[in-house]
């Protein structure tokens, strides 16, 4: 309701009271009212010259200050704001408003925040109201200003990383299909990640915004976290592979606790190295802590660096190598020491494979085929190339590097029609794998 | 400010007791025009139902002035959201005094309604719509008291004073080329 209609049922009122209770005061009072508005709108014929005044390049995600020019035309004192709904899509502004006496000129700062992108922006918009605030009027300024908004660095690497954590969390959604029933527990606010099919239409076209709805979980058996602590896990010069594996692993094994009983299987190139059988207790996190004592590989043994040859091994020599060494050690194959560990597990569980999955991937696929038929899984594995020290990397080897990526993500590519696979980094991605279990 | 303390200064002057409640009217204001004008159409209908006049004619026109004229300062104090003057201050204080002399209340007023419409006393086309409003009003009733001036005649009275100020209004809206609904 505008304020004038405000003052004019009231006028309306106070006739009627003044008739129906036999008052004079009320009609006088009325009237009066009348009168003052009257008196008010007929002075209100605004006139507001405006400039609007901007650099013309700016930064995305970067607040551009703009300088509105106002000059008040008219005999009467005006309050006169920017309003920022003229802006186009994407643009955040800040209403902005000025007091300005009767030819009195002002200069305002309108700050917008703008997107990407070249543009030619018509405006401001402005609303000029009466000192009373009782009549107002709103008109688009036959001004522009011209914006190339140059993009943001940060602000790309940002949204690459959110659309990476969004695929991830939508990965490891579908990784966990089928751990719960088809019994809706609660309805809730869709978060990037959520299957788009569990959408609840009927309660979003109610509140107004995208509802999901939460599944009972259901889980036949326990949770077993396969930790591989072989000797790839564990290099890096600043933090290795297995230092955030054990992270990862107490983060999951803290979460999962609070639903399912947990396990954790660990093994190294030579087999199975610690099986904590799985359980629900509360003491079950310390067992799990005190299993994850692996230390990292170190380059230096007494504080003496052990200085880089730059001596590698052609792809031909390592792939021998790895034939060839196993025998040599004497050490247990892999699949065999995993498939060892996963026998003891009495009932169909649901694994969760922490493992590099570059090093001995043949033997890990086969590993994966075996149990696949008879446990659900989910292979979460460190990317290397995001554990590399930037610093320490050569011309040469950037090539290289990027042979390994490629490689790489065919690899999980593989593996994905298999199991679920989701490359991780050193310390992205947490948040990720805890909010789909909380 | 001012309107708020000539309200209340009235209030006590014509022993009534809904102009002690603007005080309320004057928080209301600091937050939200829109509802200071609701609560200020509270306050009008219960002012109607304290405050009775009976006949226009025998009523003592000072006394009912001191009531109309400070709920119109309120309602433009309420809306202008400026800072009190010193002259504002120094009104207050007469209006205060005014409580023991009546005759320095009623002047007081009247200098606070010139001094709050003092941005619009340059232009004359205002001041002229004022008046006229006021001299119809008053014109008329003073034609038309051979046959209001009745015993009874309260309801006669303010439908012909409604009636009056709706066709001055309609009148003046049509002259000045100004639609109602335009704003």
């Amino acid at each position: 309701m505008k304020r004038t209609e405000i003052l004019a049922s009231l006028a309306f009122l106070l006739f009627v009271q003044g008739y129906l209770l036999q008052n004079v005061f009320s009609a006088l009072l009325a009237s009066a009212i009348v009168i003052y508005t009257l008196f008010l709108r007929v002075e209100f014929s605004p006139s507001v010259r405006v400039k609007w005044n901007s650099e013309k390049n700016a930064v995305e995600g970067r607040a551009v200050k703009t300088e509105v020019v106002l000059r008040n035309l008219s005999g009467i004192p005006l309050e006169v704001s920017i309003l920022s709904d003229f802006l186009p899509v994407n643009f955040e502004a800040k209403d902005t408003g000025v007091l300005l006496d009767s030819d009195e000129e002002k200069s305002v700062v309108f700050e917008i925040k703008p997107p990407r992108g070249e543009y030619r922006i018509r405006g401001p918009k402005i609303r000029i109201s009466d000192l009373r605030g009782i009549y107002s009027t709103e008109f688009l300024a036959d001004t522009s200003i011209e914006l190339v908004v140059r993009p943001s660095i940060d602000r790309i690497k940002e949204e690459l990383e959110a659309e990476r954590n969004i695929r991830l969390a939508a990965m490891y959604k579908k990784a966990m299909v089928g751990l719960h029933s088809m019994d809706v527990e609660s309805l809730k606010k869709f978060q990037p990640g959520d299957d788009t099919k569990h959408i609840d239409w009927k309660a979003t076209a109610r509140l107004g915004e995208i509802i999901v709805r939460e599944f009972l979980r259901e889980v036949e058996g326990d949770v077993y976290i396969i930790l591989d602590a072989g000797r790839q896990m564990r290099k890096g010069v600043k933090r290795s592979k297995i230092d955030y594996a054990s992270s990862l692993t107490m983060y999951l094994s803290r979460f999962l606790l609070r639903r399912y009983s947990v396990g954790l299987i660990m093994y190294d190139d030579f087999g199975v190295i610690r099986f904590v059988e799985a359980s629900p207790a509360p003491e079950q996190l310390n067992r799990i802590s005190s299993s994850l004592t692996v230390s990292p590989l170190s380059t230096e043994i007494l504080r003496t660096r052990i200085p880089d040859f730059g001596f590698r091994m052609s792809e031909r020599s390592q792939q021998f190598l790895k034939k060839v060494l196993p025998a040599i050690k004497r050490k247990k194959s892999l699949s065999s020491g995993i498939l060892e560990a996963v026998g003891r597990i009495p009932s169909a569980s649901f694994l969760i494979l922490i493992s590099d999955i570059t090093s001995n991937t043949s033997e890990l696929v086969k590993v994966l085929l075996r149990l696949r038929g008879r446990h659900r899984m989910l292979v979460l594995t460190p990317n290397p190339i995001l554990f590399l020290d930037p610093e320490k990397i050569d011309r040469n080897q950037v090539v290289q590097l990027y042979r390994r990526y490629v490689e790489r993500e065919e690899i999980i590519r593989k593996m994905n029609r298999i199991v679920p696979t989701l490359d991780l980094g050193p310390s992205d991605f947490i948040e990720v794998v805890r909010g789909g279990l909380s | 400010m001012i309107g708020f303390v000539s309200v209340i200064a009235g209030g006590l002057i014509a022993g009534l007791l809904t102009p002690l409640f603007s005080p309320v009217l004057y928080l209301i204001s600091r937050y939200s025009r829109t509802a200071f004008l609701i609560g200020f159409a509270v306050y009008c209908i219960s002012l109607g139902y304290e405050f009775s006049v009976q006949n226009i004619y025998t009523q003592d026109l000072t006394f009912l002035l001191t009531i109309i004229i400070p709920s119109i300062l309120m309602l433009d104090s309420g809306l202008k959201r400026t800072s009190s003057t010193r002259i504002d201050y120094g009104l207050a204080a007469a209006m205060i005094a005014g409580l023991a002399i009546g005759e320095i209340f009623m002047i007081s007023v009247v200098f606070a309604l010139i001094n709050q419409f003092s941005d619009y006393w340059p232009r004359k086309r205002s001041v002229i719509v004022a008046l006229s409003g006021i001299s119809v009003l008053f014109g008329s009733l003073m034609l038309a008291r051979g046959s209001l001036d009745v015993l009874g005649g309260a309801s006669t009275q303010a439908a012909f004073i409604s009636a009056v100020t709706v066709l001055w209004a309609v009148a003046l809206l049509i002259w000045l080329g100004i639609a109602p609904g335009k704003e």
